[in-house]
């Protein structure tokens, strides 16, 4: 995470917060920044998990990030977002995503970050194993039963 | 169906890399293979997969070709490599 101009990540270490504030382009006219944090729950559906596993399918989800941050930006008229996302093993409290937001107000903040997230939880190749007092279970899963 | 290994793929223009994500590995019992398809369109390739793997047929699931999520009607061409997604949930 050195380069500081790299505005989307994907990352198996654990998330700087401080680290992707500084990443946020902000000019004179900024007086907004909002930001998301996703983090592992420990109870889902009533069964306590123990830890979370994320698997990432790498060059499309990067890409489609870059593509969908691009669009973000144009359509909301922010002046920066910036989006990092774990993978690998997590265990419960630890933060999945992050993401950044500046504008010159708080409204277009708020809705690009919301439209963001939807946007990110939609159609980014991201799936997550977690590891349940009653075994494993893929999230989303469910229509498979 | 003829069902070849990465190795021992020769070539073809039927001939399609399917590229499978997730739990469907576990479905399939492989990362990847190579499936002959009958026509040009994702809709083949998928009608191929819900043959082979009947549990499949019918599932949310995602078909990514060239980075981009692409329609059943779209064309599939030689050389393309199919990434088949269970629904995604990050964040």
């Amino acid at each position: 995470m050195k380069n500081m101009n790299n505005k989307v990540i994907l990352t198996r270490e654990r998330i700087d917060i401080s680290d992707v504030l500084n990443r946020v382009s902000k000019s004179e006219e900024c007086g907004a920044v909002v930001m998301f944090i996703g983090t592992v729950r420990g109870l889902e559906g009533g069964e306590k998990v123990h830890e979370l596993n994320i698997e990432i399918d790498m060059d499309v989800a990067l890409e489609t990030l870059q593509k969908l941050r691009q669009d973000t930006i144009k359509e909301y008229g922010i002046q920066d977002l910036v989006v990092v996302h774990r993978y690998g093993t997590l265990m419960v409290g630890d933060t999945i995503v992050v993401i950044v937001v500046a504008s010159a107000h708080r409204k277009e903040s708020f809705d690009a970050c919301e439209y963001f997230i939807d946007e990110l939880k939609r159609i980014v190749p991201i799936w997550k194993l977690e590891k349940r007092e009653n075994g494993m279970h893929w999230v989303g899963s469910e229509w498979l039963k | 169906m003829k069902l070849q290994s990465s190795e021992n793929h020769i070539g073809g223009d039927d001939v399609i890399k399917v590229m499978y994500f997730a739990y469907l590995k576990d479905i399939t019992g492989v990362k990847e293979e190579w499936l002959e398809i009958d026509g040009n369109l994702v809709r083949n390739v998928l009608n191929k997969i819900f043959e082979k793997y009947p549990k499949l047929k019918d599932a949310p699931i995602m078909v990514v070709v060239d980075k981009k999520i692409v329609k059943e009607d779209e064309v599939v061409e030689e050389g393309d490599e199919i990434r088949v997604y269970p629904p995604v949930c990050g964040g």
